[in-house]
């Protein structure tokens, strides 16, 4: 227990007095994680809606592709990634092994079938006669899915933030493609298991402390969406 | 119509992969740039000790190379050489070593340090090990099921200690002998957690000697000895791969030079009382 | 300039496994309103679908201000544009009352600047004014639907199509929702196709009427003649008319035919103004509201256009305002009277009474 406490105490201290390393890591993670979940939105999103409101062949097939992406374990991820990326790789010439970009593309992988998977979910769960008052309201096919997309906004918004708990809170991914070069692509998960293989559990401690904060932050937007709206079928990651 | 629909499906879809991959692209332009980049494949003993985190600034303070260490166990950095997915090793697994050579794959190999490896045990020392050869101590601990963590994970530490197995003329098995398949930092605190027999080098140990319970009770053998060696990869071996041999040559030029050297000589004495690495090249 | 806005011909769609839809021939005049009447599953909405462009016809075209719709050369959006559609469902989006009835200006890109007051006339005469800042989700049935009329109102369509917009309001709802809808367009002086189920809407509400059935128009013309003249028995049963009896015409003379119907003791014979030849087999449909019922005898000399039946009565029934009569004069033929009517002939089962149609109240339709 003495561990602990001293751990926690040393954390606080690590956290409100600045310690550069921490908010480094810190603020590498939200770079890495947060522009992993825009282009997840940028992917996820329109796939999710084109996929759940159009008809068209082998249209189960990638439903399925889907949710099976939804289930891709990290790892999984990171080891297709880096086949790709690494040096002897399809695009290893873009010297992309061991940068924060790899990082992102593992992240996209992961959180990207997230929020196509909940979106799809959430469109089809539209009444498919609000989309011909839609058309008959007069709107283009871009008016369609951007008023839907509205319709569908607080699932979708629950998708974005199941997608980010998903990726900042995973570490197997990140540490194979970015190798936790300290400074370059450490983040929180993969600096608190070197911290801890270091022996350096003060660090560890307020590396989690700061993970939990930001995983619960983001859990407890996602439960408040949740109950507003009834929609607390969507898996929670 | 349908049709049409899926065309225009497909057509988006293909549309935002694309977006996607520039702007990726467009994220990594800072990355791509760099041609100066290093990619060090090392043994967690010497990442997870510090060392690394000293010798790497003071290089990259000195030329314009970026170096991008890479922790993993000594059997997968040699593989990562072989693939050309490194560009130089950081390793201390001599057999390993020599066929990596032997093959073409490193070239220019150099000693860089040493340590030693210590038997480290619980202090009440079930299997009686203390002070004896490290053959011996394994004898011992195998003839008393005392229960004994390895790596399991191919590094150099792991191949010593099969090594050491060897020499006994026995094959460790049963539910005493634990494989942990994890670096050496893990692997002595499930060793501690357990209080259970195991090898490490002894720069890790120091460093993480504080956490621990367990001393140590073999030392100081011939067999222990711990030699460190860098080796560059052959770029001849990867023509399709931009190995960056010159920058890995001039890794090879600081860490076994003065200022390499005297960093690898320090590290570790203000902390622990002495260094946790000895110089090989200047002593 | 074509008075007509919508001109459907030969337009075919199977709209479930059972049945295909087959208009031959429709149209919708210019500011006036087409109601289309027919019982649930007879195609109604399929065909306010296919004029929407929100179904393809299998065959047959659609002519919109006399240029055709359906054949891919328009743009669907673009035709969509000029009309205005109101499902059965009021289908509001999850948001506030007012932004759901400017979304369809939004859509067309419409300025609001312009139309401040379109606004608030529809607003005002649906009576939602008070709840534009609301959430839909917490409006009753009857106010969603309220808002989904002035969603399409507001845009001021060329063609307003209503799909039943009535049917999913409970009862007491509905009573005022139809007052203030037909309020509305009385005093709209646009075109309108008004699909319902309720021949009362119908009779309202219609300029003109296409009766269907089981995807197929049965019979399409001005509200008088459908209700006066209906072509067959379905239609008849459909607009109201209670007494239905087969006969054959045993002669003409002028425009007044003898039909004579075979009752339960003994042939009857029955004027009705009619220029069929002699020998049609024919069906009598006779309108309750026509019959006219005598306590004493009366003498039918003074006119041979006028049928007197003597009969018993066998059931009254009370159906709201009015008293529904059954009377057995050899064949069954109802009758409405008011309650004042019932005191005044002291009708009660059993009585002995006559009743009297006017060879001209009686409409004829071949078998």
């Amino acid at each position: 227990m003495e561990i602990i406490w001293q751990g926690i105490k040393q954390a606080i201290i690590l956290i409100f007095t600045g310690n550069r390393e921490v908010y480094e890591i810190l603020f590498l993670t939200l770079r890495v994680s947060g522009s992993a979940v825009f282009f997840s939105i940028l992917l996820g999103i329109p796939v999710g809606v084109l996929v759940g409101l159009n008809k068209f062949p082998l249209k189960k097939f990638i439903i399925a592709v889907i949710n099976t992406g939804m289930g891709l374990p990290p790892v999984a991820a990171g080891l297709i990634v880096t086949l790709f990326i690494w040096r002897s790789g399809m695009l290893g010439f873009l010297k992309l092994m061991y940068t924060p970009t790899a990082m992102v593309i593992a992240q996209v992988l992961i959180a990207s079938p997230i929020i196509a998977g909940i979106t799809l979910a959430a469109v089809q769960q539209i009444d498919p006669k609000l989309r011909q008052q839609v058309l008959s309201l007069g709107a283009n096919r871009f008016q369609v899915y951007w008023i839907l997309i509205r319709e569908a906004r607080l699932p979708a918004l629950a998708a974005v933030m199941a997608g980010f708990g998903g990726i900042i809170s995973e570490v197997g991914a990140v540490i194979m493609v970015g190798g936790n070069i300290k400074g370059e692509t450490r983040v929180l998960t993969t600096a608190t298991v070197q911290m801890v293989r270091m022996g350096n559990f003060d660090m560890a401690i307020a590396l989690v402390v700061i993970l939990l904060a930001i995983t619960f932050g983001v859990n407890f937007l996602l439960t408040l969406v949740q109950q507003k709206e009834g929609i607390g079928w969507i898996r929670r990651f | 119509m349908n049709k049409f629909r899926f065309l225009n499906v497909t057509s988006i879809l293909i549309l935002s992969t694309f977006i996607i991959t520039t702007s990726v692209f467009a994220f990594s332009c800072k990355d791509k740039v760099k041609n100066t980049e290093i990619i060090l494949a090392t043994t967690t003993s010497t990442y997870d000790s510090g060392l690394l985190d000293e010798l790497i600034p003071a290089f990259e303070e000195e030329t314009t190379y970026k170096v991008k260490p890479i922790a993993v166990g000594t059997g997968e950095a040699i593989a990562m050489g072989e693939k050309g997915e490194a560009d130089i090793i950081l390793v201390h697994s001599r057999a390993a070593e020599d066929k990596f050579v032997e093959e073409g794959y490193g070239i220019n190999r150099r000693d860089v340090m040493h340590n030693d490896f210590v038997i480290i045990g619980p202090e009440d020392d079930p299997a009686n090990i203390k002070g004896l050869t490290p053959v011996d101590a394994y004898n011992a601990i195998s003839e008393a099921g005392a229960l004994f963590v390895s790596r399991g994970d191919d590094s150099g530490t792991n191949k010593k200690e099969i090594e050491i197995w060897e020499e006994t003329g026995t094959t460790p098995q049963g539910d005493w002998y634990i494989e942990s398949g994890q670096g050496m930092g893990e692997t002595l605190r499930i060793a501690d957690e357990k209080q259970a027999y195991t090898m490490t080098d002894r720069g890790t140990y120091l460093a993480l000697q504080n956490n621990l319970s367990l001393i140590v009770l073999v030392e100081g053998d011939e067999i222990l000895f711990n030699p460190y060696r860098v080796i560059p990869v052959n770029p001849e071996k990867h023509k399709d791969i931009d190995i960056n041999y010159e920058g890995a040559q001039a890794f090879v030029e600081f860490i076994t030079g003065e200022k390499g050297q005297a960093i690898i000589k320090e590290f570790g004495v203000e902390e622990y009382g002495h260094p946790l690495f000895y110089p090989d090249v200047i002593k | 300039m074509d008075k007509k806005i919508l001109e459907i011909s030969d337009l075919k769609k199977k709209y479930n496994s059972k049945f295909c839809l087959d208009v031959n021939n429709l149209y919708a005049e210019k500011g006036k309103i087409l109601t289309i009447i027919g019982p649930n599953g007879s195609g109604k909405s399929t065909l306010i679908r296919l004029i929407n462009l929100l179904e393809r016809p299998d065959e047959g075209k659609i002519y919109f201000n006399s240029h055709e719709i359906t054949n891919g050369e328009v743009s669907q959006t673009e035709v969509r544009k000029k009309m205005a559609v109101v499902f059965q469902e009021p289908l509001l989006f999850n948001t506030s009352v007012y932004t759901n009835i400017i979304m369809g200006l939004r859509i067309r890109k419409i300025k609001l600047s312009g139309i401040k007051d379109r606004i608030d006339y529809f607003t005002g005469k649906l009576k939602i004014t008070d709840l534009l800042n609301r959430s839909t989700k917490n409006l009753s049935g009857g106010e969603k639907q309220r808002v989904s009329l002035a969603r399409a109102l507001v845009l001021d369509p060329e063609l307003l199509l209503l799909d039943e917009p009535l049917a999913n309001i409970d009862q007491s709802s509905r009573e005022s929702l139809r007052e203030d809808l037909f309020g509305v367009l009385r005093g709209y002086g646009k075109s309108v196709v008004y699909v319902t189920h309720d021949r009362n809407e119908a009779m309202m509400l219609a300029d003109n009427i296409a009766v269907m059935d089981r995807g197929k128009i049965l019979q399409f013309a001005g509200k008088e003649e459908i209700f006066r003249k209906p072509v067959n028995e379905f239609i008849a049963r459909f607009v109201g008319v209670e007494t239905l009896v087969d006969g054959v015409i045993l002669e003409r003379k002028g425009n007044v035919c003898k039909v004579g119907v075979t009752a339960r003791k003994s042939n009857i014979e029955v004027s009705v103004v009619s220029q069929e030849r002699r020998g049609t087999r024919v069906t009598l449909a006779i309108r309750p509201e026509d019959v006219i019922l005598y306590s004493t005898e009366i003498s039918s000399k003074e006119s041979s256009a006028m049928n007197l039946f003597k009969g018993k009565i066998t059931e009254i029934r009370d159906i709201g305002i009015f008293k529904r009569i059954e009377i057995d004069c050899g064949f069954p033929l109802s009758s409405f009277v008011t309650q004042n009517s019932v005191n005044r002939l002291k009708l009660a089962l059993g009585k002995e009474i006559t009743a009297a149609v006017k060879a001209s109240s009686i409409h004829m339709f071949k078998r």
